[in-house]
Order: structure tokens, then sequence, then C-alpha cells
């Protein structure tokens, strides 16, 4: 009984649409296809399967690689072309890809029916931004994003901007995960969501899919070459957000230099 | 209504017709708790209140095995969360099947796959595998159907659930829909955590202790990781993990490959989904293979450490924890027990 009135949401919306629809006179769209390809370093980025070296004295098999994007954005150029929203939140995990064929082939993530034109730049934001992040997994249906309870931070209320997950060998015995070894990363709350710019020319063409390469390169998360700053695994293997030295550093680095356009 | 219903129920299955017998669609009301995802039914299989009792009477019936000795309910007994209390269960002429029997209680938010190692995708899907399993039920369904169109009771209840109009037509379909709807109503989450969640109970200092090394809310109190994994409302991420069971040095020699046997996964060799841990105190032996006997058992497990694999996760490490800290968790985990729905239910 309660649920009666709920039927008639999505038939009103439909009603709505449908005469919204009929209004608009034809434009004309095409599609994109974001390819996430995951590195560390040079290397192809995949799950367990093989050991990445980190800094020359230590080794990693990882386990999991992942982290939300919010307002996921095209944007326009000129007059011309208007901004496009892809997407208000998507999560891209490395989880799955577990050889070196589904490395190369990526994580990809496909918008339909965007404007035709030239397009300037792609947007986004790294986390959740805060009035997603105001949400909770119960809010939403299993298949959406934001309805992984695994990425809820039910005691923080707030998801879990990234997870970096893996087993290390630093003592060089060929062992990995051993005590002190293990590495856990859950890092992100609503004052670290800040967005970024990439500039790159997409082109949208009518009925056809445009396919860009967005790579991912986890090393960058950790180290920062230029300042010569690095998470230790010796001194911070895990943080489940409560260490600033870590989180900041990471979701910056992430935000700001492990994501670039790719080719 | 009920008189009239029952006026009506003159239809006469032994003649195969059942169209003078009504067809009772009234939607069955499912009390979901708010904080849980909400439940994905198919469309084609709506829950109605005939089509779950048709359902739960063929879960408590031993009619489903081939000698008729066992029925679901026998390795999944309400008083137990719908556990049996065997570390593997017992099926016909005593086989016992390969994995511990698990809860199915909040089956229904089973979204990541089912089994211990996610080896089927959904309820409609899995129910035709304990009838046919010869460590299980050992039946078969053509001959289950036939058992069922002959008996003096199912052709109505099918009728009623469904609307057939033939005894022809009760088949393997509706009979695993009728199951499924009913699992899908075995929905707990109301134990005395929730309940201290919604402000209506406090715990006991041990128990609240227990609550904050559990969830990792680190003011005073060792971190033990469990909540990573174990993640609120379920209790469960619904994830695959290798939690340091098994010492294993090449990912091809685990005891259970679980996942990894499924997926041919190097990654996933020894991994099993993370089972919830409501109602867990009802719920022992505990794991995939029921080793463990006690939650005492499986708090020295973990705050060992486990034993190495390579993907064992990085959460199972060795804690930090005094006695007084196992307690106190024991305690926080026995708040996830949901007493009075397991009373209702029998
Ligand atoms: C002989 C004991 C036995 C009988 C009888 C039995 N089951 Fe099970 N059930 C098990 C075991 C053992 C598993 C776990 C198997 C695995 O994961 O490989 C299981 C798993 C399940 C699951 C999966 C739960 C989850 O969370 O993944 C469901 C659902 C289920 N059984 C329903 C039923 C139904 C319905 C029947 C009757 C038609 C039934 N079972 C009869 C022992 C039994
Ligand atoms: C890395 C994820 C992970 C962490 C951390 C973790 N668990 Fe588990 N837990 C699992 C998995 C996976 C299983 C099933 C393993 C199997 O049977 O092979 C499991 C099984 C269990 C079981 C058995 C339940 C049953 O019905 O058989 C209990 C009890 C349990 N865990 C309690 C805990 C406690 C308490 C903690 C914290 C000290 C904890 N877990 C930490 C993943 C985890």
């Amino acid at each position: 009984m309660k649920h009666t009135p709920l039927f008639f949401i999505p038939i009103l919306l439909l009603s709505l649409f449908i005469t919204a629809c009929d209004q608009k006179e034809e434009i004309s769209t095409g599609s994109l296809e974001i390819v996430f390809k995951g590195t560390f370093g040079n290397e192809p980025l995949y799950m367990f399967g093989r050991s990445y070296d980190y800094r020359g004295d230590a080794a990693v098999k990882w386990q999991l690689f992942q982290f939300f994007l919010s307002d996921l954005e095209l944007l326009g150029s000129g007059n011309a072309v208007k901004p496009h929203m892809l997407s208000a939140i998507e999560s891209v995990s490395f989880g799955d890809i577990q050889s070196e064929e589904e490395a190369l082939e990526g994580y990809a993530l496909r918008f339909n029916d965007i404007e035709t034109g030239t397009y300037s730049g792609l947007q986004f934001g790294l986390g959740v931004a805060p009035e997603l992040n105001a949400t909770q997994p119960s809010d939403y249906t299993p298949s959406e994003p934001l309805a992984q309870v695994s990425s809820y931070w039910e005691a923080a209320s707030s998801y879990i901007y990234t997870k970096i997950e893996g087993n290390a060998d630093l003592d060089n015995d060929g062992q990995f995960g051993e005590d002190e070894e293990k590495l856990t990363y859950h890092l992100g709350a609503s004052e670290l969501f800040q967005k970024r710019t990439l500039p790159v020319t997409i082109d949208i063409r009518e009925n056809s899919t445009t396919s860009i390469v967005v790579n991912v390169d986890l090393l960058k998360a950790l180290e920062n070459t230029a300042e010569g700053t690095f998470i230790d695994f010796r001194q911070t293997p895990r943080d489940h957000h409560k260490n600033p030295d870590v989180y900041n550093f990471v979701i910056t680095q992430l935000r700001e230099s492990a994501i670039s356009i790719g080719n | 209504m009920s008189a009239v219903l029952s006026a009506c129920n003159a239809g006469d299955p032994g003649s195969g017709r059942l169209s003078d017998i009504p067809y009772e669609s009234e939607p069955y009301p499912l009390r979901e708790p708010d904080r849980f995802v909400r439940m994905e039914i198919p469309a084609d299989n709506q829950l109605t209140v005939a089509g779950v009792a048709l359902g739960k009477q063929l879960f408590f019936d031993p009619l489903l095995s081939a000698d008729s000795t066992v029925s679901c309910s026998s390795c999944h007994l309400p008083g137990r969360a719908f556990t049996d209390g065997q570390i593997l269960s017992r099926g016909v002429a005593g086989h016992r099947s390969l994995r511990n029997s698990p809860s199915l209680l909040n089956v229904g938010y089973q979204t990541e796959g089912l089994f211990w190692d996610g080896r089927v995708n959904d309820l409609e899907e899995l129910i035709v595998h304990p009838v046919q399993d010869t460590n299980e039920m050992a039946g078969d369904w053509t001959e289950l159907t036939t058992k069922l169109r002959d008996h003096p009771e199912y052709p109505l209840l099918f009728r009623k659930a469904f609307g057939i109009d033939t005894v022809a037509a009760i088949d393997q379909e509706l009979t695993v829909r009728a199951i499924a709807q009913y699992l899908r109503t075995l929905v707990s989450g109301n134990s005395r955590y929730d309940r201290y969640k919604a402000g209506e109970v406090i715990l006991t200092a041990s128990e609240d202790r227990g609550r904050r090394i559990f969830f990792d809310i680190e003011d005073g109190v060792p971190t033990s990781e469990c909540g990573h994994c174990h993640v609120e409302p379920l209790f469960s991420g619904l994830e695959y993990f290798n939690n340091g069971l098994d010492e294993v040095y090449d990912p091809k020699n685990f005891p259970d490959a679980g996942k990894g046997g499924i997926s041919g996964r190097v990654g996933e060799m020894g991994s099993f989904r993370t089972p919830s841990l409501r109602n867990v105190a009802l719920t022992a032996p505990y794991m995939h293979d029921g080793r463990f006997a006690t939650l005492e058992e499986v708090m020295d497990h973990y705050v060992s450490g486990g034993k190495y694999s390579e993907n064992v996760h990085p959460n199972v490490r060795r804690l930090d924890f005094s006695e007084r800290d196992k307690a106190d968790l024991i305690a926080f985990l026995q708040t996830l027990t949901e007493s009075e729905f397991l009373k209702e239910s029998n």
C-alpha cells in the first residue's frame, strides 16, 4: 500500500520526458569512451600475479587500486560548444584487472548522447563531491557506484575516495605480505575534494564513438620525484584516513600528478 | 473474505483443471531495514503472499529430495539462522556436502554472487542445484515435478501463487520461483545492535568496547580491521578475499580454490565471499569448511594474523589483542543476533 504512489513517479517523469523531447529540435549526438589505463611507472598495472619495484628497495604485489571521480565533464570551446556533463559520479577500479592483456585493454567508461562538436578538455573532481558524500549506500540501487557498501565508511559518514591495497616484500626474501609488509590506504573525506582539468581536444562526431585514453600511474600517487617525497612503506604501511601526512599527500598526488591524458 | 475463498476452492486438481480456484496476487509486504540498499527483485518474480507461502512450504518439505528424507531446512534450520551446526552438511543417504552450510538470512541482498565461491548469480538459478546435487537432495526435477502435480495440496497452492490453469503447468521454473520468493523474505535487520543504532537500547560496556574495536574507532582500543571487510549494514561488503586460513606457497595448492576455482585467476585462489556476521553467534561452526568450532577459535585465527600465502588480504594481520579485547569483540558480535525473527519464522 505504502508504495502505490511511487508507481506514478516513473510514469509522470516519463511523460514529462516524452513531451520535453517532442519540443526539442533534432540535435546530432555521438558517444565518448574514456579508457583508463593503469601503470606503475612505465609498467602496465595489474593486480596480483606480478611484483613491481618500489624505489629500488622494496617490491609490491598490488591487490586493489580504485577511486571515485565526480562531476566528470567535457569542457566546451568558446561560444560554439557548450560544456557537457558526462556523469555525476563514477568509480574507476583496477581490482578486476589481473593480467597484462587486461591492463593494456584498460578500464572503460562509455557515455552516449553527447552533442557533436570539438570539446577542449576533461574536468573531474577526485573523490566524491561533498553533496554526494552526504548520501549513503542505501540511497542507491545496487548497480550504482555509490551503492558499494565497501566504499562507504559509516563511522565517518563518508565514502572512501581511494583504496590502495597490496602486499610488499620489504626484506627481500621473496615473500609478500608477511608481518608489517601489508599495505592498505583507504583515504578521502569531503574537505579534500578538489577538481582538476586535463586539456585535450575531443571531437564528438555524429553517430560514432570517440575514444580517449586516460593514464593513471599508481607510482605517482605514492611518490613525488620532483620534491623527493614519497610514502615510506616501512613507516606508514597503512592509513584509514587518520594520518594527514599520508592522506593529504596521496590524494593530492593522485589528483594532480597520477592522472594524465594518454595516447 | 477467507470464507469466500475457501468456498471457491472447489476446483478439481484431479481433473487437471485449476481455473475455478481463485488466483491470489496480493503483493507480499516486504519490510526492509532503512539502512539496507534496496533488494533487487526480478520483475517476473515479484513477491506475493501466496507465492511466499508456497515457497515456505516447499522449503520445509522433504518431498523435494530423492527419498523424501531431506528438506532444504535440514541444512538451513531457522533456529540456527538457517545453517545446520555441522562442519559439512549431511544430505541424502548420509552424503556430506563439500562446504559448510551458509546462513540464508539476507540472502536476497547478495548481489555479488551466491555460494561461498560466487559461482551462481541469482537465487532462481541457484535453487535448481541443491535439489539435484547428489551430496544434498539427490533428486531429479522431472520426478519432483510429477510428485508435485500428483500431490493433494500443491496444485492448489501453485494455482493461488501463479494463476496457472492446469496442473500440467507446474514445473521446475515455478517451483524455483516460489522458493526464491520465500528466501527473499528472510530479512534480518533488527538485532540488538540495530536497536542500539536506533537509540532504543544501550550496549553494555563490554559490547560497546567491542564495537569500537570492530570498527577501528581508535580511542584507546586496539584496531581489529574487521569492519573493513565485514561492512555495515550487512556486516559483509559482499567481496571475496583470502583471509589467511591455509599456509600455501604455490597458489595451485589451496585445498579449496574458492573463487579462483571458478575464475581461474591466480589472485583469487583461496578466496571466498565475506560472510555476513549478522546472527554469527548462531552459525557455528565457522568458515567455508566449518573448521572453527567457536568464535574464540575465529578470534585466535585473526589475532595471529592468519597463515601465509601471497594473496592474503593485507587487512588480515597480526593484532595486538589482550584476552579482554577478544572477549569484548565477541560480546559485540553477539549483539548482531536477531532472536525474535528466528522464533517468528519457525
Ligand atoms: C545437504 C545440505 C543442504 C541442503 C539439503 C540444502 N542446502 Fe543450501 N547450501 C548447503 C551448502 C553446503 C551450501 C554452500 C555450498 C557452496 O557454497 O558451495 C548451501 C548454499 C545455499 C545457498 C547460497 C547462500 C549464499 O549466501 O550464497 C542458498 C540460497 C541455498 N543453499 C538454498 C537452499 C535451498 C532453497 C535448498 C532446498 C531446495 C537447499 N539450500 C538445500 C547445504 C544444503
Ligand atoms: C580481508 C577481509 C576480512 C577481514 C579484515 C576480516 N574478515 Fe572475517 N571473514 C572474511 C572472509 C573472506 C571470510 C570467509 C573465509 C572462508 O571461509 O574461507 C570471513 C569469515 C569470518 C567468520 C566466519 C563466519 C561464518 O559464518 O562462517 C567470522 C566469525 C569472521 N570472519 C569474523 C571476523 C572478525 C571478528 C574480524 C576482525 C578481527 C574479521 N572477521 C576480519 C574476511 C575478513
